[in-house]
């Protein structure tokens, strides 16, 4: 008994020091994939991985020749299916947790991506918070193939400069695959992401002397916003369209923009919005019939003035706060009636306030949404304070004409 | 040997765990795909549910005093007619407590150990359960006393850390196709709690009257946790997503983010849940090892614990086949299963127990 009890103490010892996890994986047996591009193909689909050359990431000095990501590529029915394909060329096994964003090429996008978006938010590996980007006028695989200076990973590059880009710029969209999953479900709204483009010579992406010039000849650029209807690419936004889909979106926080100065309709005064709230409200006619209004808060700063107005005056303050609402509520306008016209998308999420607000007359348009769109109302209503003007009073141009 | 005994406060714990384990993980999933942005009032509508039950076995408990469950059985039944009603609560919960087995192995092995074979994962878990029924209830009391605070802890932290992604637009509109569906969720959920289990236990605790109120407040305690996170998956998910996800709890879990630093908190609501999961499957345990007592008159248990954890994993082996499987089951049949035990032989007991004390009270006046 005595030493039976022994034994038992001895095992638990042990059993405080030696287990280990049962599916373990080190590090230097995982190939870490930091993207994914997804392309179709005539047998099903192309999957390019950019997979972290980890050797080479965690070396002080720079060394010549190997580049810090390598991507394999591969064809399969299914997503998984080439996945295991790229196992015949890569020696490590795909680690797909640390997927930092997904590619989608744009024939694919067109032809409808809900078996991609099924792979990914069923497979348990990958997690949801990875971006989704669309390939303008390219395969995905054409995106994956560029190196970038300053991050050595492309796809954290991109991910970086999504997440910088959206907070500073407008005209950046930011969707991650459960924004994505959720506005592809509801009946009375569309889904929207953002579009990425190789601008430069790709031949020479591919290599790492793309990284030894200070201007490189590859680049990768944040491309406007895609269209879709429900999973299917129809079209690409402008960057001032895209600036009216995060306006109505609500997805504004920093952007730059411009107003004529007075009696000069090409001088401008540079404008800085640094603060930007949308509700979106819907009325019914004495018809019944819905009228949209988005109401736009702004909080601006004047940032570059290129005329000689006088601020020491707030009448002209109150000139460009005007300017500036007419410009917002205008363009806006003009831009959602296009893309109604144009696509009959809602990506602007308007049957969902309908939805909200008056269930029962939703029920009537809820099969019939993007057409009935097209016919809708939308009243743009901008509310702007300038708050700032800068450290100088006076505009230079201003100064030197009265010396 | 002294008679086992455990304290109101450690009754308000079990019944808390019991009311949250397994349901912690996924209930919202059922609720918002047939309640839709109402999921939240279905949930409020099951927590008013199980408390009426709770009333309805406080009541039963009133006319018969520290008695469980099985020996108030065989006094209203009758000894032959009670013993099979027993042991028709004791195959439902052996079912319960097989098919949260099978339950546990599938989802640690497909969302978190890939790779791990299942019946591991299972089988270490069961012997966790055996060695807390060999050493007897009053341990599992005291283990829930130290589990209790670190649930609520979890608890809060993740609710908090979820708060800064809600989307108040998703639980719009209220009521859209009346109050119809919400009911009909509602009902359903409820019968996933089995409070009853509780009546096992109930006569063990020292004293009555703060026992009953333990009984009710740790299922107001369990259901409330509930609601919250329903309400959370739909205000943070948004219908689609909660009602397609096989744990949509996980999910909720996994999309915490605070500033892209506080991540991948998933970890806590796993522990949380596999704490709760611990109690409920455990009382469960207890339960059958007492029925079993009652019903073939044992002096004590102890040689039974290792038959019916084999028990357990032979049922939790066969009833999980696939996740499909028993979510078509549950759907369909389990919940009309449950209300027998749950809702229909009580009310039978207090039916006759309402006419024996009638009966009784005239044949006092007789004499």
């Amino acid at each position: 008994m005595f030493i039976f009890r022994k034994a038992i103490w001895l095992l638990l010892i042990l059993l405080l020091i030696l287990p280990g996890c049962w599916s373990r994986k080190e590090l230097n047996e995982l190939a870490v994939v930091a993207a994914l591009g997804v392309d179709t193909h005539k047998s099903g689909f192309l999957v390019t991985a950019q997979v972290i050359n980890s050797s080479e990431i965690g070396k002080q000095r720079s060394s010549v020749g190997a580049t810090p990501v390598v991507t394999y590529q591969a064809v399969g029915i299914t997503i998984p299916d080439a996945l295991q394909r790229v196992l015949s060329q890569a020696p490590r096994q795909l680690y797909l947790s640390h997927l930092r964003v997904l590619v989608l090429g744009e024939a694919l996008a067109r032809s409808g991506i809900s078996d991609v978006l099924d792979y990914v938010s069923r497979s348990p590996d990958l997690r949801t918070d990875f971006f989704m980007l669309v390939a303008q006028h390219s395969k995905a695989r054409d995106v994956l193939n560029v190196l970038t200076s300053f991050e050595p990973i492309p796809a954290n590059s991109l991910f970086s400069s999504i997440l910088v880009s959206h907070k500073n710029w407008a005209a950046t969209g930011m969707v991650t695959l459960q924004q994505y999953i959720t506005e592809l479900e509801r009946a009375g709204s569309n889904p929207i992401l953002s579009g990425v483009r190789v601008i430069g010579s790709q031949a020479v992406g591919y290599s790492s002397s793309n990284l030894k010039k200070i201007n490189p000849d590859a680049q990768l650029q944040h491309a406007g916003i895609a269209v879709f209807k429900k999973d299917k690419l129809v079209g690409w936004l402008e960057e001032s369209k895209s600036k009216t889909v995060n306006y109505i979106l609500n997805e504004v926080s920093t952007t730059i923009g411009y107003v004529p100065c007075p009696g000069s309709e090409n001088e401008v005064v540079g404008i800085e919005i640094f603060n930007s709230d949308t509700k979106m409200d819907v009325k019914l006619d004495q018809r019944g019939i819905p009228q949209f209004t988005a109401y736009i808060h702004v909080e601006a700063n004047l940032n570059a003035v290129q005329c000689a107005i006088d601020l020491s005056k707030s009448k002209n303050i109150d000139y460009i706060q005007n300017q500036l609402k007419e410009k917002l509520e205008v363009v806006i306008g003009n831009n959602i009636r296009d893309v109604q016209t144009k696509y009959g998308a809602d990506i602007f999420g308007f049957g969902e306030v309908l939805h909200r607000e008056y269930p029962k007359v939703w029920a009537k348009y809820r099969n019939n949404w993007d057409t009935h769109f097209k016919t809708m109302s939308v009243q743009i209503k901008a509310f702007v304070a300038v708050r700032h003007i800068g450290s100088i009073i006076q505009p230079v141009r201003r100064e030197i004409h009265q010396r | 040997m002294k008679k086992t005994e455990i304290a109101a406060r450690q009754f308000f714990i079990l019944t808390f765990g019991l009311t949250v384990g397994t349901s912690v993980l996924v209930t919202p999933s059922g609720l918002a795909y047939v309640a839709r942005e109402d999921a939240w009032i279905a949930s409020l509508i099951s927590l008013a549910i199980n408390l009426l039950m709770v009333l309805l076995y406080i009541i039963i408990m009133r006319l018969y005093p520290g008695k469980t469950l099985f020996e108030i059985n065989e006094l209203v039944f009758g000894r032959w007619i009670g013993k099979v009603i027993t042991l028709l609560y004791l195959f439902y919960f052996l079912i319960l407590a097989g098919t949260l087995i099978g339950n546990l192995g599938f989802f640690l092995t497909s969302e978190i150990l890939q790779e791990t074979p299942i019946q591991a994962v299972q089988l270490l878990f069961l012997a966790a359960a055996v060695m807390c029924a060999r050493l007897g209830i009053v341990i599992l009391a005291r283990v829930g006393e130290l589990m209790f605070p670190w649930i609520i802890f979890f608890f809060v932290l993740l609710a908090l850390a979820l708060v800064p992604q809600i989307d108040w637009n998703h639980i719009r509109p209220v009521l859209e196709d009346g109050w119809a569906p919400v009911l009909k969720a509602g009902i359903h959920t409820s019968m996933f709690q089995e409070l009853i289990v509780m009546m096992v236990l109930a006569p063990m605790v020292m004293k009555r009257k703060p026992g009953e109120t333990a009984y009710w407040s740790g299922s107001l305690l369990g259901n409330g946790l509930l609601s919250t996170l329903v309400l959370l998956s739909v205000l943070i998910l948004g219908i689609e997503q909660t009602a397609n996800s096989t744990f949509p709890a996980f999910v909720l879990a996994k999309t915490i983010n605070i500033g892209n630093f506080i991540q991948r908190l998933e970890g806590i609501l796993v522990t949380l849940w596999v704490m709760t999961f611990f109690i409920k499957t455990t009382l469960l345990f207890f339960s059958i090892l007492s029925g079993i007592k009652t019903v073939f008159h044992l002096k004590s248990y102890h040689s039974l614990v290792y038959p019916i954890a084999v028990l357990f994993i032979v049922v939790a082996w066969n009833t999980y086949l696939n996740s499909v499987y028993v979510a078509d089951i549950i759907q369909k049949v389990w919940a009309g299963y449950s209300m027998i035990h749950l809702l229909f032989i009580p009310v039978l007991l207090l039916a006759a127990g309402f006419i024996r004390t009638k009966l009784a009270g005239k044949q006092d006046k007789n004499i």
